[in-house]
């Protein structure tokens, strides 16, 4: 599904990820972790197109399609999704209006009808049961006034409106109390298919008590420096980042 | 020109006809005669008489300029000195142990750490007194350093070419009624060179004072910092207590070359008037910084607590690419004085960033008004500014005006200015007085609270004077 | 005098021959507003309040009157009367035209032209007793030169139910007309309506609208006022609306400035009274060659009062947009709240904006604030658009909706909402070129 090879990124000149690696094959949940400051969240803003970072070398394949040729919409329409870590507010758009502008949009390109206000309505109720939500939230303009948890969930939301191939999740954990944090984890073990596959980047390992990763990876210093099972973010967590450097592992 | 130049010549032959040299001061008015005088007493170089002369010849072409929100009688240019040196010029205070003790004692008053600045190590004084340069320190460490530090009638004498090539370059003659008079009849101050890559190893310093009576103070600094050099300059005034109001009319300018960065910090505090708003300074001054060179960075730091009428507004030209203009500023008026102060951040280069600060505090009868320009021309694409300004009221007579203007001209940049007015919190005093302070002591702690971003931009010795100088202005604007 | 200058006069000289009629004082005013204008002429760029719109290409045209009335079909008028009840007033050309309005109950309406002959009595007191810019040139023209408007009076604790909406209409058929409606509006003491302006014209050659528009708000009386601007890209438009406010009441207002090749919209309020309240707010389109040009003067001369103003642009094209507003606070106007807003977003690379924000504060229990803000359509939110799949085009013209809706929340008039969004669509729309059809 997703192919990374020898992926280098700078960001106003600054080399960030300096050759990272990665397959992600359909259905496969995958942990990315890594200390403050190693690349996570310029990983997941470069997949999705963000126009402050520069690829300078390597590639990145979806589905058979160079992702760095196609505009950041495109992506989005092809099925990739990234869950901000700091969702943007859009004043004066409402969330019922921005959902069925994204949803439409993905439908047309996808080759299927649009739908009209009472559908898409319809629709959005039953998805927002995912992260319980109320339907007061669809004449709220986009993630103004939000709190930290109803952002995060709201991006859960459109993950579940959307329905990618490809979600990538940065650090969707952050800033959540215990409840809201079971709430979002909930949404996306619902949302997990053999189809779809998930990249999560997190600091911690405490969302992964709730969703169980395939694989796991640690990005250090614009590196992937190791892989491996879901019991590497367990270590992880007991030994600190410093541990990696050390002589002391596998 | 050839008019111009005949009538030069033929002037040139009238040279002879000036006052005696051993004069002090220049006869009261203005003519060519006074500049020739001013000029032949400095021992100036031809070049310099004709610039001053082709300034006075456009000063005569201007009107005193109506736009700003001061108000003042009409100032009598004719009845002026224009030079005046101390009596004793020729045994003159050769340090600061030979200063006057009276001034002296004015300046321990307002807390300036003249005295000590022989033990302070890293403040070089230029003091002005009057119009001449008196005490001049540190300059030969400074001369290791290959840095220039001398009054501006030295520098026209040893370095004509450094004066020819940027003296006006940044605050034309034709800028402004000022700015011209000025050109004219500018008697000294001071020039500083730092040469490329050069970090000046101390903060540079300049006392001016206008001690004498009825004289008219034009000084003229100048300001150039090669590549990659860095200097720290504060400019401090005080002036002793006259009825009669004195103009001053200075020039300051400022040339950053690439990566280079100069920081400007002003303590004003010439006289203000008396309660009533008898006499004071009037404070006219022209106060310009280019940003020549990629990289290079002006910052200007003022205080203004003194002068009757205070009428400048520090700018930058922001002309080389990513530079970067600052002006933080607090003034305050109390009794009747007024300021119109402010600043132009003009954004040429690309990505070029200001950022504006601005407190102002009114007491009583004061009237203070912040006018700015923020321009962002089309091909400055990227660039960026960000404007605050503050106005605290004490007293209903006061006012505070604010009026910036925001023009951008392209549509990667951005601009963004705010602006609040109200009066000095009765919450805080009431809880200040509630613990045990003083109304006074209150207000000078919450004063200095609203001005703290300003203050905390300046040297720390000048951030203690500033704040002592603002509790002596600001006394008696209660109760 | 300049030629033009001259013309002018000319011109008021042969009107003057035909005002026998016409009451001493209005007269009076008349001459002096004429010698006004003669003695300054056009204002320049070197005048402050004129710095950015050069109003050059007016002052070059000798514009002349045009009173015919043309014939309008039922189906124009129908486009013209929009949607809702309540009373129709319909200006065309600069007159007042009785037969294509339709008045309400609880309202008084005259032709301002007529009630001066007829009933000077209801005239006198107000005309010309709410302006504050008594030496702006246009506003002299207008008082030199207007024949017809609109004299609206709502009488006391009269509430209307239902919106006055006036419609200036310009028959652009002739080349350099120019209508100069004026208007008064007096709402008595403890009254209550809706106002709304409508300024258009039926596409074509170049004219000038030159509208003043008083208004008087009687002790508590409230006013909700719209005016829309949507004249021809050919068309100049300066128009004033000047308020003064008696005690406690209270007037909001909305302008929606998208038309003209010059336009710009003064809005001028005195609070004479204590405990009165504004709200003034409005917005701005900007393409092509456009300059739209906004100004605000509030005026607290009396304790107690506050104000809210927010006024946002957008601007394409090499269009400008210029807005200035100064907030007075004077010294008996102890415990004022004043706040104004002012944020415009540049939406090309050759679009302008300038800002000119003003306070003048010269009571001390107040609390005042400003802002203004210039820049263009935030990337990152662009970006979290486009990740959803939004194209790129509509990602814009989404946000600087959404822009623009935030002020147009603002309005009290709740029917207006759908109209004035419709209007911004479809000008975003041509901006955006995203437009399926």
């Amino acid at each position: 599904m997703l192919q990374i090879t020898d992926l280098h990124v700078s960001v106003e000149g600054v080399e960030i990820l300096k050759g990272i690696n990665l397959s992600v094959h359909p259905g496969e949940v995958h942990a990315i972790m890594g200390p403050n400051g190693s690349g996570k969240s310029t990983l997941t803003r470069v997949l999705a197109g963000h126009p402050s970072y520069v690829v300078t070398r390597g590639s990145a394949t979806y589905e058979g399609k160079d992702l760095f040729q196609m505009a950041i919409e495109d992506r989005a329409r092809a099925g990739v999704f990234l869950a901000f870590q700091y969702p943007i507010d859009i004043p004066g758009v409402n969330n019922a209006y921005f959902l069925k502008a994204a949803l439409n949009e993905t439908r047309k390109a996808q080759g299927l009808e649009e739908l009209d206000a009472m559908e898409i309505l319809e629709f959005l109720k039953e998805k927002m049961k995912v992260v319980e939500m109320d339907a007061s939230f669809l004449s709220r303009p986009v993630n103004e006034g939000f709190s930290g948890g109803e952002k995060k969930r709201n991006e859960i939301l459109q993950l579940a409106v959307l329905n990618p191939k490809l979600a990538i999740l940065d650090e969707t954990d952050s800033g959540l109390d215990i409840d809201a944090l079971k709430i979002v984890s909930e949404g996306v073990n619902r949302l997990r298919s053999s189809s779809r596959s998930f990249i999560l980047v997190t600091h911690y390992q405490r969302m992964l008590n709730y969703i169980t990763p395939d694989h796991v990876h640690v990005l250090m210093g614009g590196k992937i420096v190791l892989s491996g099972g879901k019991d590497l973010a367990f270590k992880l967590e007991e030994k600190g980042y410093e541990w990696v450097k050390s002589d002391d592992r596998p | 020109m050839t008019d111009s130049a005949e009538s030069f010549l033929k002037n040139e032959y009238a040279y002879g006809f000036v006052t005696p040299v051993d004069s002090d001061a220049a006869p009261r008015g203005l003519s060519e005669d006074t500049i020739r005088f001013i000029s032949k007493k400095k021992n100036e170089p031809a070049f310099m008489l004709e610039w001053r002369l082709a300034a006075y010849r456009e000063w005569l072409k201007m009107k005193e300029p109506t736009w700003s929100s001061v108000q003042y009688p009409k100032i009598d240019y004719q009845d002026m000195i224009y030079y005046s040196a101390p009596k004793n010029k020729k045994d003159g205070p050769k340090s600061l142990e030979e200063v006057d003790a009276e001034v002296l004692k004015t300046y321990a008053k307002l807390g300036i750490p003249i005295e000590e600045q022989k033990i302070l190590a890293g403040v070089a004084v230029d003091a002005v007194f009057d119009s001449v340069s008196v005490a001049t320190t540190y300059k030969a460490k400074l001369k290791e350093y290959g840095i220039i530090f001398c009054s501006f009638s030295e520098a026209v004498r040893e370095h004509p070419d450094l004066i020819k090539k940027y003296l006006g370059s940044v605050v034309p003659v034709k800028d402004n009624f000022f700015a011209a008079l000025n050109s004219a009849v500018f008697s000294d101050g001071s020039f500083c060179y730092i040469p490329k890559g050069v970090r000046c190893p101390m903060e540079l310093s300049t006392y001016f004072r206008i001690n004498a009576m009825d004289t008219g103070q034009f000084e003229r600094t100048l300001i150039v910092a090669d590549e990659g050099a860095f200097v720290s300059y504060l400019e401090g005034c005080t002036a002793p207590i006259r009825d009669k109001n004195q103009l001053h009319a200075a020039v300051v300018e400022l040339v950053a070359h690439e990566k280079a960065v100069i920081k400007y910090s002003t303590v004003q505090n010439w006289y203000s008037g008396d309660r009533n708003g008898k006499g004071g300074i009037y404070n006219f001054v022209t106060k310009r910084g280019l940003c020549q060179g990629a990289h290079s960075k002006i910052s200007w730091t003022q205080v203004e607590t003194g002068s009757s009428i205070t009428w400048k507004y520090p700018s930058c030209i922001l002309q080389g690419d990513y530079s970067t203009g600052e002006f933080y500023s607090v003034a305050v008026v109390n009794n009747h004085q007024q300021a119109d102060t402010g600043t132009k951040m003009i954004h040429l280069g690309k990505h070029t960033k200001s950022t504006i600060i601005s407190k102002g505090i009114s007491a009583r009868f004061g009237k203070n008004t912040y006018r700015g320009l923020v321009k962002m021309v089309p091909r400055a694409e990227g660039s960026r500014n960000y404007t605050q300004c503050d106005s605290l009221l004490m007293g209903d007579r006061c006012s505070a005006n604010t009026f910036p203007t925001l023009e951008v001209n392209n549509r990667t940049s951005r601009a963004e200015h705010e602006a609040t007015t109200s009066r000095i919190n009765e919450d805080q005093l009431f809880y200040c007085r509630q613990r045990g302070m003083s109304a006074e002591n209150a207000i000078s702690m919450i004063v200095h609270g609203f001005c703290k971003e300003v203050f905390k931009n300046l040297p720390m010795e000048f951030a203690v004077e500033a704040q002592k100088l603002m509790n002596v202005s600001l006394e008696g604007s209660v109760g | 005098m300049n030629e033009k200058i001259e013309w002018y006069k000319k011109a008021y000289e042969v009107l003057k021959g035909g005002r026998q009629n016409e009451p001493e004082w209005l007269l009076l005013l008349r001459e002096e507003a004429i010698a006004a204008f003669v003695r300054k002429g056009f204002p320049t760029v070197k005048e402050e309040s004129w710095r950015y719109t050069d109003v050059a290409a007016i002052a070059g045209v000798p514009f002349e009157s045009d009173e015919t009335v043309p014939a309008l079909s039922p189906e124009t008028l129908e486009v013209l009367k929009q949607k809702g009840g309540g009373s129709f007033l319909f200006v065309v050309n600069g007159k007042f035209s009785r037969v294509h309005s339709k008045i309400a109950e609880g309202i008084d309406v005259m032709d301002i032209g007529e009630a001066i002959l007829t009933r000077p009595e209801i005239v006198q007191p107000y005309l010309g007793f709410c302006a504050s810019s008594a030496g702006d040139a246009f506003y002299a023209l207008n008082t030199a030169f207007f024949k017809s408007g609109l004299l609206i009076r709502v009488a006391e604790n009269i509430t209307l139910k239902e919106p006055i909406r006036a419609v200036f209409f310009t028959d652009a058929s002739k080349e350099h007309t120019v209508s100069h409606p004026r208007n008064l509006v007096v709402m008595g003491a403890g009254s209550k309506g809706v106002l709304v302006e409508t300024y258009v014209a039926s596409n074509g050659q170049s004219y000038l609208t030159n509208s003043v528009t008083e208004v008087l708000l009687e002790k508590g009386a409230i006013l909700d006022h719209a005016k829309i601007q949507t004249e021809s890209v050919a068309a100049f438009h300066i128009a004033s609306t000047h308020t003064l406010q008696r005690r406690a009441s209270a007037f909001s207002s909305f302008s929606l400035s998208t038309g003209g090749r010059l336009a710009r919209n003064e809005c001028f309020v005195a609070l004479d009274d204590g405990e009165a309240s504004c709200s003034l707010n409005g917005l701005y389109l900007g393409d092509r060659e456009q300059v739209l040009d906004q100004q605000t003067f509030v005026d607290h001369r009396k304790p107690d009062g506050n104000s809210h103003q927010l006024f946002k642009g957008l601007l394409a094209g090499n269009s400008r947009g210029v807005f200035s507003g100064r907030v007075m606070v004077r010294q008996d106007a102890q415990g004022t709240d004043a706040h104004q807003t002012n944020k415009a977003l540049l939406l090309s690379d050759t679009a302008k904006v300038d800002a000119q924000p003003q306070l003048e504060i010269l009571a001390d229990d107040v609390k005042c604030s400003h802002g203004a803000a210039v820049g263009q359509l935030q990337e990152d939110a662009l970006f979290y658009l486009r990740s959803r799949g939004i194209g790129e085009r509509e990602a814009g013209q989404m946000l600087a909706q959404g822009f623009a809706r935030e002020v147009i929340e603002r309005t009290e008039i709740e029917f207006l909402k759908e109209t004035l969004l419709e209007i911004v669509n479809e000008k975003l729309t041509r901006q955006f070129g995203s437009g399926k059809e």
